[in-house]
């Protein structure tokens, strides 16, 4: 262990599936150490087991054996209470499918962040959250749009709300899930641009992608392969 | 220990302030959700709507019923009561009276403030006697039932709210004659075939023949009169032994009840006033009451019928939604609610619809009560308290409807629910 550890370690992490009631081993012990201010991307073919391994490292599951520290801290033994409170605090998610909600405003999807990601003594006042949502959302260039339905918007604008929500509440850790998975060079090229802008600030990242653009632009690249990382 | 563990630890504590924000936020989600979908919460409120509605209805429409009966009877006990003496019980173990109207009762009581009329009731017993419109004894007939005979003396008619039909009724001077006269109550006359009185009919009890003066068309108080064939007090005395009355019915200006029923004892006995008790006239119209309570009882069937089915709509309602916002559902624990928080949030959606149907529900049961109410040309009695509880367990039964959904909505894995693609 070193003396100052990182913001997330993985220690020989094993993930494994039964369906059909066959056993289906996706991660064979991954290990992995991501320091504060960190960006990392992993890369991997299909059905590899990234999403499987960021949703362990979004505390969203649990390995079947090994170790996963957030913040140095073991996390087997948190309850489900704790894990929600760190995921809604330290934790911000871009997922490959945008997961926003159709019947809600461009504003009304991003302040949903706020409703579960409330750690301070004093709750964030209404116009507090209102502001930080529309600085997350003119950063990502969607300023104009705040009062649009998702259902109006373009792949990459969704893309970019997902990313407003996901940094508004000011996470450590960013986890992203292709989120340049459906966008076009440019629109890619402006995503990772804020993403590199972010992890500036100190914000952690760890960005799963086929796209070898994005991986370029990371500090580390690593690769999973037969539910190893190498 | 690092700041967003200790954050986490800070969150565990009670912090009024980010609970209450919370809660808002988490009762807002609900309810913008609830709204975000407008066919199923029909589908949700019809149901409770209808369950609702129909309990209040008939719960409304059995108060307002009640309320016109006891209104009605409300009028008639507040000007009529009823003196008997108090009983004992006797060394064979039957009830007996502990003491006797004295003879002068009637000018006892006439004299006292409030009273409007007073009349002496005495069962007559006949002995075997029968009651026939004809002399002759005829051994091959059947013999019946005869109607009871009751004897009066006083203002018999205002004592006990009585109208006739036709003739009149027997006075002083027939009663101190001990004149062979009667009247017959209009189901008694019936019986005897008597119609009408202009030809002087006559009623043969035992081999006296009593000639029939009146017939009683109704008595407020005394419905047994109705059945009964009436002798003078007198009269009866002389034919009968052992005739003692057994009631003085009073009748009583209004408002002045309480006093005739304290007066009322000590004026029959001075001395021992307690032998004697006054009670409000006690014949209730069970048939009615009785009849009422059965209709009650299927609309409340009903009610609580179609309320289960509210229910279960909103329950299935509220579990088929689930199955529709399982992306939702990953996306709220990804962005970190608990367990609980999922839960709450569907339990306070379907509390919403039920609670919303409870009130529509319940505002359709007091239109209808009230609507009813007009056309029969009732007062509407409504207790606010049921309209209002009924709305409200509109909302409970939303809860109970939502216990199962939410968690099942708070049992599924977030990975799992990601892994469903949403918008
Ligand atoms: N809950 C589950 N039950 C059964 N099998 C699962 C489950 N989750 C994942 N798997 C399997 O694990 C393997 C890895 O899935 P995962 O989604 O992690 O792949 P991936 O590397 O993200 O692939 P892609 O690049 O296509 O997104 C797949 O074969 C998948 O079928
Ligand atoms: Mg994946």
């Amino acid at each position: 262990m070193t003396s100052i550890p990182g913001l997330i370690e993985l220690r020989g992490v094993t993930r494994a599936f039964t369906a059909n009631g066959q056993s289906l081993e996706v991660l064979r012990g991954v290990d992995l150490l991501v320091d504060r201010g960190d960006f990392v991307a992993i890369t991997g073919s299909s059905g590899a087991g990234k999403s499987t391994m960021l949703n362990i490292l979004g505390l969203l599951d649990r390995p079947t054996s090994g170790e996963y520290l957030f913040d140095g801290r073991p996390t087997a033994a948190l309850g489900d209470r704790e894990r929600s409170g760190v995921r809604g605090a330290g934790v911000g998610f871009v997922f490959q499918s945008f997961h926003l909600l159709s019947a809600r405003t461009v504003r009304e999807n991003v302040l949903l962040a706020f409703v579960y990601g409330e750690t301070e003594e004093r709750p964030r006042s209404t116009s507090e959250r209102l502001a930080l949502a529309e600085d997350a959302l003119s950063r990502v260039g969607l300023a104009r749009r705040s009062a649009a339905h998702p259902g109006t918007l373009s792949g990459g604008e969704r893309q970019r709300v997902a990313i407003a929500r996901a940094i508004c509440t000011r996470p450590r850790l960013l986890l992203a899930d292709e989120p340049t998975g459906n966008l076009d060079r440019r629109n890619s090229d402006a995503v990772l641009d804020l993403v590199e802008e972010l992890n500036a600030d100190g914000l952690t990242v760890v960005v799963i992608t086929h796209d070898e653009a994005v991986a370029r632009r990371a500090h580390r690249h690593r690769v999973l392969e037969g539910g190893r990382l190498s | 220990m690092t700041a967003v563990v200790k954050a986490v630890r800070r969150r565990g504590a009670a912090h009024l302030g980010v609970r209450t924000r919370l809660l808002r936020d988490i009762g807002g989600e609900a309810l913008a959700s609830v709204g975000a979908r407008p066919g199923r919460l029909l589908l949700g409120v019809l149901g409770t709507l209808v369950g609702i509605g129909a309990l209040v209805m008939t719960l409304g429409l059995g108060q307002t019923a009640s309320g016109q009966l006891s209104s009605r009877f409300d009028a008639v006990a507040a000007t009529h009561a009823e003196v008997e003496p108090a009983t004992a019980e006797g060394s064979d173990g039957t009830a007996r009276p502990v003491a006797a109207f004295p003879d002068d009762s009637l000018a006892r009581v006439t004299g006292l403030a409030g009273v409007t009329a007073a009349a002496l009731l005495a069962p007559v017993d006949l002995g075997g006697r029968e009651i026939t419109t004809v002399p002759v004894l005829d051994p091959a007939r059947a013999p019946t039932t005869p109607p009871a005979v009751v004897a009066a003396s006083g203002d018999l008619l205002t004592a006990v709210g009585g109208r006739l039909e036709r003739g009149r009724m027997f006075d002083r001077g027939h009663d101190e004659r001990h004149d062979r006269v009667a009247v017959l109550g209009a189901e008694a006359a019936e019986r005897l075939g008597i119609t009408s009185i202009d030809s002087r009919p006559t009623v043969f009890i035992g081999e006296h023949a009593y000639a029939v003066i009146g017939i009683l068309a109704s008595s407020e108080t005394r419905r047994s009169l109705e059945s009964a064939v009436i002798l003078p007090l007198g009269t009866a005395r002389a034919e009968f032994p052992g005739v003692t009355a057994s009631t003085l019915a009073l009748g009583i200006a209004l408002g002045a009840g309480r006093l005739v029923a304290h007066q009322a004892p000590i004026a029959l006995a001075p001395s021992a006033p307690e032998a004697f008790s006054v009670s409000a006239p006690g014949e209730p119209t069970t048939f009615q009451t009785g009849l009422q309570g059965d209709l009650d009882l299927i609309f409340l069937a009903i009610g609580v019928i179609t309320l289960l089915a509210g229910a279960v709509g909103i329950a299935t309602t509220t579990l088929s939604g689930i199955a529709e916002r399982i992306g939702e559902i990953g996306l709220r624990r990804a962005l970190g609610a608990t367990r609980g928080q999922i839960a709450g949030q569907f339990l306070a959606e379907s509390a919403a619809v039920g609670l919303l149907g409870g009130l529509m529900g319940s505002a359709a049961g007091v239109v209808v009560v009230v609507g009813v109410s007009v056309a029969q040309g009732w007062t509407p009695v409504l207790d606010l308290g049921l309209a209002f509880g009924a709305a409200a367990a509109g909302g409970v039964v939303g809860l109970l409807a939502g216990l199962v959904p939410s968690s099942r909505a708070a049992a599924i894995e977030p990975a799992d629910a990601l892994r469903t693609t949403a918008t």
